[in-house]
């Protein structure tokens, strides 16, 4: 029966009464539905995908991605994890290389908005922290928070396409970007991020101390300014915990 | 005062800053929040009214499966994929 619901062709017009010809219909209605349903849940996740590939495009990519990596659980949010890594394995979009980073960003998106309410940390608990201590403490990032980097225009392809979108859309795709990933509050944003900030961000990721993150941006980006970014930070609530190195537990 | 030393002198303004922003206090707790929702993220009733579940006005269209012609936005883009160029 599974089968059949998979692949036009195996309809298990025996197990029902009545013609084969109608039940293979009816069927079919049922198989319908299912691409469907992958088709919309796969469109909540990736809306910019859709509208770069176009619909029927996307409903087929949706069955053969249904096809490889089946549903294993019964939320449908969780379906489509590893729909970047199945575009750049695929083929079709050749011509097209922007797709599997456009669709990185959106399930990072999508997971942020799912992802679990925790309180960000309060900049009162990080100034609580012994300044001489602070450049060895390691923080934790906020677990809405990603980091997406990518050799195309991935920031203003998303922008553009946008509900409300005042961006029109981008001819010059080949453009480094860099995209932070957060939920300050309740709606899953991104934004792009300098080259020295994000590269502190991908240090405090790997688990390195505060200073050596700010020495890495200070690196890549002459003009880093590591005061106004760390406010930034905290107002948009990127970070945690902030855990000192002589205390084992965290500060939140 | 070496680098590292002063970047994270720095930062510890900017933390004191952010600890002064009377703005970052408001965002304690919770509020009431409408419109937030994803369109279309309601599962079974559909979103137009149109009909009660989801893709159930859709039959089978495996005949004409897989067009590899995509033919959203990307193409209007075309674009340029070589650096600085207008390939």
């Amino acid at each position: 029966m599974a089968d059949g619901l998979l692949d036009a062709g195996t309809e298990p017009v025996a197990l029902f009464r009545g013609p084969a010809a109608v039940s293979a219909r009816r069927f079919a209605l049922y198989r319908g539905n299912l691409t469907a349903n992958w088709q919309r849940a796969l469109a909540g996740a990736y809306p910019v995908l859709e509208a770069l590939v176009g619909d029927e495009f996307f409903r087929a990519l949706a069955r053969r991605y249904a096809h490889s990596h089946p549903c294993r659980e019964g939320d449908l949010n969780h379906f489509g994890a590893a729909l970047a890594a199945f575009l750049g394995d695929f083929g079709g979009l050749d011509d097209y290389p922007y797709m599997a980073d456009v669709a990185r960003l959106e399930w990072a998106l999508h997971r942020a908005h799912y992802g679990s309410d925790e309180a960000p940390l309060a900049p009162a608990a990080l100034a609580a922290i012994e300044p001489a201590l602070l450049g060895e403490s390691r923080i934790a990032l906020h677990p809405t928070v990603a980091l997406i980097a990518s050799k195309w225009a991935i920031g203003h392809i998303w922008r553009a396409h946008q509900p409300a979108a005042t961006e029109p859309l981008p001819y010059e795709l080949h453009a480094a970007c860099r995209m932070i990933v957060h939920r300050p509050r309740w709606r899953a944003e991104c934004r792009e991020a300098g080259i020295g900030e994000f590269a502190a961000l991908q240090a405090l990721a790997r688990g390195e101390h505060l200073g050596d993150a700010l020495e890495r941006a200070a690196d890549a980006e002459s003009d880093f300014d590591p005061g106004a970014t760390v406010a930034r930070w905290l107002d948009e609530g990127l970070w945690l915990t902030a855990t000192p190195p002589t205390t084992q537990g965290e500060l939140r | 005062m070496n680098k590292r030393q002063f970047l994270v002198a720095a930062a510890i303004a900017g933390i004191a800053a952010a600890a002064a922003n009377p703005a970052l206090a408001a965002k304690e707790g919770k509020e009431k929040c409408f419109g937030i929702a994803k369109a279309g993220a309601n599962d079974c009733a559909s979103s137009t009214g149109a009909h009660a579940c989801a893709g159930q006005a859709t039959k089978d269209n495996d005949p004409n499966e897989w067009k590899y012609v995509a033919k959203g936005t990307c193409t209007e883009m075309g674009g340029s994929l070589k650096a600085g160029g207008k390939g």
